[in-house]
This record gives C-alpha cells, sequence and structure tokens, in this order.
C-alpha cells in the first residue's frame, strides 16, 4: 500500500499544475466567471494535444491508456487550480463510449479534440430535479427521427458539440450521444458562475445521434455515468479543498492582528487543522472510491460514500476559510471565493445528499428499500 | 497510488479470526461483562494461551522472541481484537515492551521481555499528576538520587491499572533546573514498593482507575530507563504508539454493523432522520478506515505518521462519540438502559448502547488530548508558526 503518487501520477500533477498555472491566472479565472473571456473550443482542443481528453481511453482505441486514478489526478489539479473546464464530462464520455463499439468515430474525435462532448449530469438517474419549473421540463424523447424534450443544466453546452444524456425512443429507456447542433442553448448562472447551459430540444432532427444503449443497459449506463460523474467530481472538489486549505494557511501565516500573525491564535490554528481534516479525508476518500471502481467497475459504494462525506465537508470548509479570511476572502478580486463557491455548489452538484443517503441505506439495510417503495 | 491490501495480511487476518473464533469461549465473554475494576483469571489465562500460540508478539523482532512481523499484521491484530471487545494488555505489550528494546539495559531486557511476551507481568503508567494534565511536561513527582537508590515523592492520577499490576512505568522528574522537557526520566517501579499507596477512581465509563501516592519509594539505580533526563523523548515516542493502538474504529465499524442488524428484519430505518444519520455514520467511517489505511502504509514504509495519527485519533474519537449520540436517538429510550437491565439493547459482544456512549468520553483525552492533537497537525501538517 502507498498512498503516495506514482512516478507516472507525479510527472502528470507537476505538468497539469504548470500548465494550468500559466494559462489560468485567477485574473482569467475571474474574467471567466464574469462570462467575460470564456473557455473556447480552441483551448479544449489544447488540452487534447496534453493527452488529458483521451487519457484514459485504451491504446487500441487511440487513447493513452492511462487508469482512472492517473485521471484523477489530472482532474484533482483542474480543481486545485479551479479551472471550469470539461475534463470530468470529458472522461466520463471518454469511459461510456469505450464501454460500447456503437461510436468508434466518436472516440477519436473525443481523444483528438476536434469534437467536444459532455455529459448531461443533472439528469440524475436517482434524485430527479423535483422542485421548480425545471421539474416540469420534459424530459429528452426521440419519436419518428426528431428531437423534443430539455436536458437541464448541462455543462459546458455552450462549448460542446456532442452531449451523452438519457432520453426515452418510443417510450423506451435509451442512452444516447445526442448532437448539440439543432439544440437551443439557454446560458445560465451558477452560484454566480457562467460555464453552463440548460438545453432544449423544440423538434431538432436526430440525425447524427447514435443510441450507445436501449433498454436494461440504458438503465446500466446511466448508472455508470452517475457513478462516473460522482466519482470524479468528488476528486475535483478535493483539489479545491486543498486549496482552500492553502490559501487559508498562508492568509493566516501572513496577517497581523493585535501584533502577531493570525495563525499564532489557537483558535485560528484549530479551524485550520480542522480544514486540514476535512480536507484530507474528503480526497483519499474519493482517490480509493475511484481505485475501488476501477478494480471492480460493479463496486460504486465508496463513490457514494465519499460524495456523502464530501457533500458535508465543502461546506464546511466554506465556512471555515471564511471564518478565517474575515473581510478580505469576500472580495471580487481576491481569489477565496472561486474556491468557496464553487465547492458549495459541488456539494448539490452530481449527487445530493437526499441521493447519496437513499443509496448508502439502501445497500446497507436491504429492506429499508423495500419500505421507501411502500410509502411512496 | 497503490491501495492494495497486501494478501498475506489479509491471509493472516482469516487464520486469526478463525483461532479467535476458537479460543474465545463464552466464559470469557461473561467473565468480561462481569467485570470492570479487576481483569478477570480468565482473561490472563487468555493473554497466556495467546502468548503460548505466539500470538501475543508476533509483532515484536524475532531476537526478542517475537514473530518480526510488519506492523501491517499489528494493524490487522488490534482490529480484530477491537472488534470483538477482546482486552489487549496494549501498555505493557506496545508501549513497554517496544520502548525497552530500544533505550532499556541488557539486565532490563533479560528481565523483562520474555515475561511480558508470556504475560507473565502487566504494567501500569504513571505520567498524568493533578497539575500537569495537558502540559504533560510540567509534572512534579520528583527522584532524587541517594547513593544506589532513588527516592521518589509525589502523586500521580489517572495510574489506571496499578491496583493489579506488577510494575509501574513512571516518569519523574529527576533535574528540577533544567528546562521543564529535559528534567525527566523514567523509572521502573515494584508497584509492592513500600511508601506507594493506590486509592481507586471510578470514571463514567466505568472503569476504575487510581490515584497513587509516593512517600519516600526507594528503588535501586538500576530502575532507570534509558538515559536520564531524557524521559520526555521515550515518552512522546510511546505516546505517538499508543495514538494508533488504541484506535475506536473496529468498535465503531461493530457499532455500525449491530445496527444494520438491528434494522434488518424489523422496521428498518423507514424514518426521514434515522436514514440521514445511519448515511452519515457509514460515510464517517468509510472515511475512517481510508485514512486508517493511509496512517498504517506510510508507518509500513517506514515514515512516521505525524500529523495524520493525531488527524485519525481526533476524527475517529470525536465520530465515535457522535455516533453514539446519533444511535440512542435512532434507538429511542430502551438504549439508555444498562446491561442487565430488562429491555436493554446490547449487541452481540455484550456491549450496551450507552455504555459505550459513556465509555467515549476517555479518549477525548486519553493518548493526547484532542486540542493538541490540533495543535500538532497545525505544527506537523500546516508548517503554521509554533
Amino acid at each position: 500500500m502507498r498512498f503516495q503518487d506514482s512516478d507516472t501520477q507525479k510527472l502528470l500533477r507537476e505538468t497539469t499544475r504548470a500548465f494550468l498555472a500559466d494559462k489560468f491566472p485567477h485574473a482569467r479565472l475571474y474574467a471567466i466567471e464574469k462570462g467575460e473571456n470564456p473557455l473556447t473550443a480552441d483551448e479544449v482542443r489544447g488540452f487534447a494535444e496534453l493527452g488529458w481528453l483521451g487519457l484514459t481511453v485504451p491504446e487500441n482505441k487511440g487513447g493513452a491508456g492511462a487508469t482512472l486514478l492517473d485521471a484523477a489526478v489530472v482532474i484533482d489539479e483542474f480543481g486545485y487550480a479551479a479551472v471550469p473546464a470539461p475534463i470530468v464530462v470529458t472522461i466520463v464520455a471518454s469511459q461510456l463510449l469505450a464501454s460500447v463499439e456503437a461510436a468508434p468515430e466518436h472516440l477519436s474525435q473525443l481523444t483528438e479534440g476536434t469534437a467536444i462532448y459532455t455529459v448531461s449530469a443533472a439528469t440524475r438517474r436517482r434524485g430527479p430535479i423535483r422542485y421548480g419549473t425545471l421539474a416540469g421540463a420534459a424530459a429528452l424523447s426521440m419519436n419518428n427521427g426528431t428531437l423534443t424534450g430539455t436536458l437541464p443544466l448541462v455543462p459546458f453546452a455552450g462549448i460542446a458539440t456532442f452531449v451523452l444524456a438519457p432520453l426515452t425512443v418510443d417510450g423506451e429507456p435509451a442512452f444516447g450521444l445526442i448532437p448539440l447542433v439543432g439544440a437551443r442553448i439557454e446560458p445560465v448562472r451558477v452560484l454566480d458562475r457562467a460555464s453552463t447551459a440548460h438545453v432544449h430540444f423544440d423538434g431538432a432532427s436526430a440525425n447524427g445521434a447514435i443510441l450507445l444503449a436501449t433498454g436494461p443497459a440504458a438503465v446500466e449506463m446511466h448508472e455508470l455515468c452517475d457513478a462516473l460523474m460522482t466519482g470524479f467530481s468528488v476528486v475535483e472538489t478535493g483539489g479545491l479543498m486543498r486549496r482552500v486549505l492553502e490559501m487559508s494557511t498562508t492568509y493566516i501565516s501572513n496577517r497581523v492582528q493585535f501584533g502577531q500573525p493570525v495563525a499564532k491564535f489557537q483558535a485560528a490554528r484549530h479551524r485550520a487543522a480542522e480544514l486540514l481534516m476535512q480536507s484530507e479525508s474528503a480526497r483519499w476518500a474519493a482517490y480509493h472510491a475511484i481505485w475501488r471502481l476501477e478494480e471492480d467497475p460493479s463496486d460504486r459504494r465508496e463513490i457514494w460514500l465519499a460524495k456523502h462525506w464530501s457533500n458535508r465537508a465543502g461546506p464546511r470548509m466554506f465556512e471555515l476559510a471564511h471564518l478565517l479570511h474575515g473581510g478580505v476572502g469576500v472580495g471580487l478580486d481576491y481569489p477565496l471565493h472561486l474556491y468557496t463557491q464553487w465547492l458549495e455548489s459541488a456539494a448539490v452538484q452530481a449527487g445530493t445528499q437526499n441521493e447519496m443517503t437513499n443509496r448508502i441505506v439502501e445497500e446497507a439495510v436491504p429492506s429499508a428499500g423495500k419500505l421507501a417503495t411502500a410509502a411512496r | 497510488m497503490d491501495f492494495k491490501y497486501p494478501p498475506e495480511v489479509e491471509a493472516f487476518r482469516e487464520e486469526f479470526r478463525t483461532y479467535l473464533d476458537r479460543i474465545v469461549t463464552p466464559e470469557l465473554k461473561a467473565a468480561m461483562a462481569r467485570s470492570h475494576d479487576q481483569t478477570p483469571p480468565e482473561v490472563h489465562a487468555f493473554w497466556r494461551q495467546m502468548g503460548a500460540d505466539g500470538y501475543l508478539g508476533f509483532g515484536w523482532p524475532k531476537e526478542y522472541g517475537g514473530g518480526g512481523k510488519s506492523v501491517l499484521f499489528l494493524h490487522a491484530f488490534n482490529h480484530e481484537m477491537g472488534y470483538r471487545n477482546l482486552p489487549v494488555p496494549v501498555v505493557t505489550l506496545n508501549t513497554v515492551g517496544p520502548a525497552l528494546m530500544r533505550v532499556g539495559t541488557e539486565e532490563q531486557k533479560q528481565e523483562f521481555l520474555p515475561r511480558i511476551l508470556r504475560a507473565e507481568i502487566e504494567f501500569a503508567i504513571g505520567y498524568t499528576e493533578p497539575e500537569a494534565g495537558t502540559d504533560l511536561a510540567s509534572l512534579k513527582t520528583s527522584a532524587v538520587r541517594d547513593g544506589d537508590e532513588w527516592v521518589i515523592n509525589g502523586r500521580k492520577v489517572f495510574t489506571t491499572g496499578a491496583h493489579q499490576a506488577d510494575y509501574l512505568w513512571m516518569a519523574v522528574r529527576t533535574d528540577p533546573d533544567a528546562p521543564k522537557h529535559r528534567g525527566i526520566s523514567l523509572l521502573i517501579v515494584p508497584l509492592d514498593s513500600e511508601g506507594i499507596e493506590v486509592q481507586p477512581f471510578h470514571t463514567m465509563a466505568g472503569h476504575r482507575t487510581n490515584l497513587t501516592f509516593y512517600d519516600n519509594v526507594r528503588v535501586p539505580a538500576s530502575a532507570l530507563v534509558g538515559e536520564e533526563n531524557r524521559g520526555w523523548y521515550y515518552m512522546t515516542t510511546q505516546l505517538d504508539f499508543e495514538r494508533v493502538a488504541i484506535s475506536p474504529i473496529p468498535q465503531m465499524e461493530r457499532i455500525v454493523n449491530s445496527i444494520k442488524e438491528l434494522f434488518k428484519d424489523g422496521l428498518g430505518p423507514d424514518e426521514t432522520w434515522t436514514r440521514s444519520a445511519l448515511a452519515s455514520m457509514i460515510a464517517d467511517l468509510n472515511v475512517l478506515q481510508v485514512l486508517d489505511m493511509k496512517t498504517a502504509a506510510i508507518v509500513a514504509n517506514g515514515d512516521v505518521p505525524l500529523a495524520e495519527a493525531s488527524m485519525l485519533k481526533v476524527l475517529s474519537n470525536e465520530f465515535k462519540l457522535r455516533h453514539l449520540a446519533d444511535v440512542v436517538q435512532m434507538l429511542g429510550e430502551p438504549s439508555l438502559l444498562a446491561t442487565g437491565s430488562s429491555g436493554g439493547l446490547i449487541d452481540e459482544w455484550g456491549q450496551s448502547y450507552e455504555g459505550q456512549l459513556r465509555g467515549s468520553s476517555v479518549n477525548l483525552f486519553g493518548g493526547g488530548s484532542n486540542d493538541i492533537q490540533r495543535d500538532l497537525m497545525a505544527i506537523h501538517g500546516l508548517g503554521l508558526p509554533r
């Protein structure tokens, strides 16, 4: 056992960190946040040149053949740099595409960055949207060669070419690869950050759409999609957490009040220690869960557990970091908010606490699931 | 990253489980449930049996009669014992033994190590004093050299086991003029020495510990462990070890499993708050298990888990207390009934939830107070100014 980066992972981490620090300084992130200088498709193609997009695609399918843990290292660094980029959705899409034989050309386009892929991450199989107008929006369906319905809250829909999403085809469940060319993209702001959009299909042609799975296989692909989204999101959140921890400890070490660094006060030290515990726990639980998934793709239990922890740790760290930073932390020209706002949204995205709770309890006590069903 | 649990450790765990299933008798369980103040003879017999079968010292180096197995085996051993709520002579086996191997004289090694391995002798620890708790280095109990002897005067508290152990592993001030960390030495004191008085001190955890008084207690010069005035260094090394050895994680697993079992055939966690609390417990436990493996892996790879050990200690013991508070909330009033009261709830190892809840108060400070652990994390984990 070794809870440390392998040599490959160390190299991946270092190169990712250096690249992101160079291309995405905080000034750029502020601009992206405001929607002024958004991430471009060209920039995403640049990630392809670095080998990140097809990282886990098998070598015989044109990818780098890296492990899910290797990909997690890159994703962790995107979180650490707070760069809102379609890295998690691309890795998830590549895993789903590689799991079937239906769309080999898409796997190479994804790897080469000639098309950009996203995932309809908010249409969770467990945990549908219950409140507001989105709850009533028609789900995506394909009938007679046309697409109708809405995919809410699709990450990076503005720059993506295709979305992988669950849908119904003549009333039957399916999981498909859908071109975004005929869709109406409605940009929205999530916790005051840009990059997400609702995607509406108002009778668009289904030309170019590929059904990756239908029937029970589609349900299983949806489950796998949710598990991968959750797992890698927790890894990304772990990167955000590590940065919040670092920023906070640096700040209290340098900030002088009452004639001494704030870090000399025990109350502040203990908050910092709490940040360390929360962040280390979330991070290693995430990596361990990804490893379990890699060992056995049907073993998703630790993913739900890690997300449950992360959903609590993120908001807790938000609170602690702002307690330590005081007024300095809330300025829009100070980077802390980039991380803490994201932590807060990550705690709700890719699996709410209600979804995680249901999944965990039903696995732990199988009779609980039956009761819950009976109660409905 | 490599998260694979070594198969040979897993194999050992299986073998050890089978062994325990065989030698843990209903009589032993009953004796453990009966006695809180005195280690019952059945437990001593159990330890001697384990010693004879090579399980007690299998983590010790071969040159001292041990099995020479790595720390991961010891970790599995502690886990299996803890899960079954079986007592381990931790202080003697994991504290005194290894310290003697490192800094004891040849004579001390010969005298004590083989008897420890055979579970023939027991040590108690004499560190804490009325005015030296968290600030342990300010301890005042003194030992003054008089010819070939040390003369000890003072008092200790939380001298757990002193009423039934054979020896005291005792921290004393030997140089009152030196800086406080550099004037402490360790002595091995026979507990039947003249001038020692032991008074019981009962805790809410249901266990007896002691107040001890030392009035001109004389021990030979050879009672000194290691070098004079280097005691603080030896003590902190030992506390690092104790922190890992007293992990409550196995008990926490047992608690979660017992709840799952309780819910299995009955109503199940059909209430919203119970579902939520149960999911949190299981997710917390998962995080602790991962951190626990990480800490063990660090030790197994030859490094010292400074911040990690503190982190694990704080998180696990605080969560255990919160989990038990949640468990009694889930189960309601029957879970507040003591073992033996009719209608009370106990798990398959005879533990009541209320008893475990009371017991959880101890390790918030035992092994080094949690707030000091947070300070240690600030220093070792974050590099904050001292």
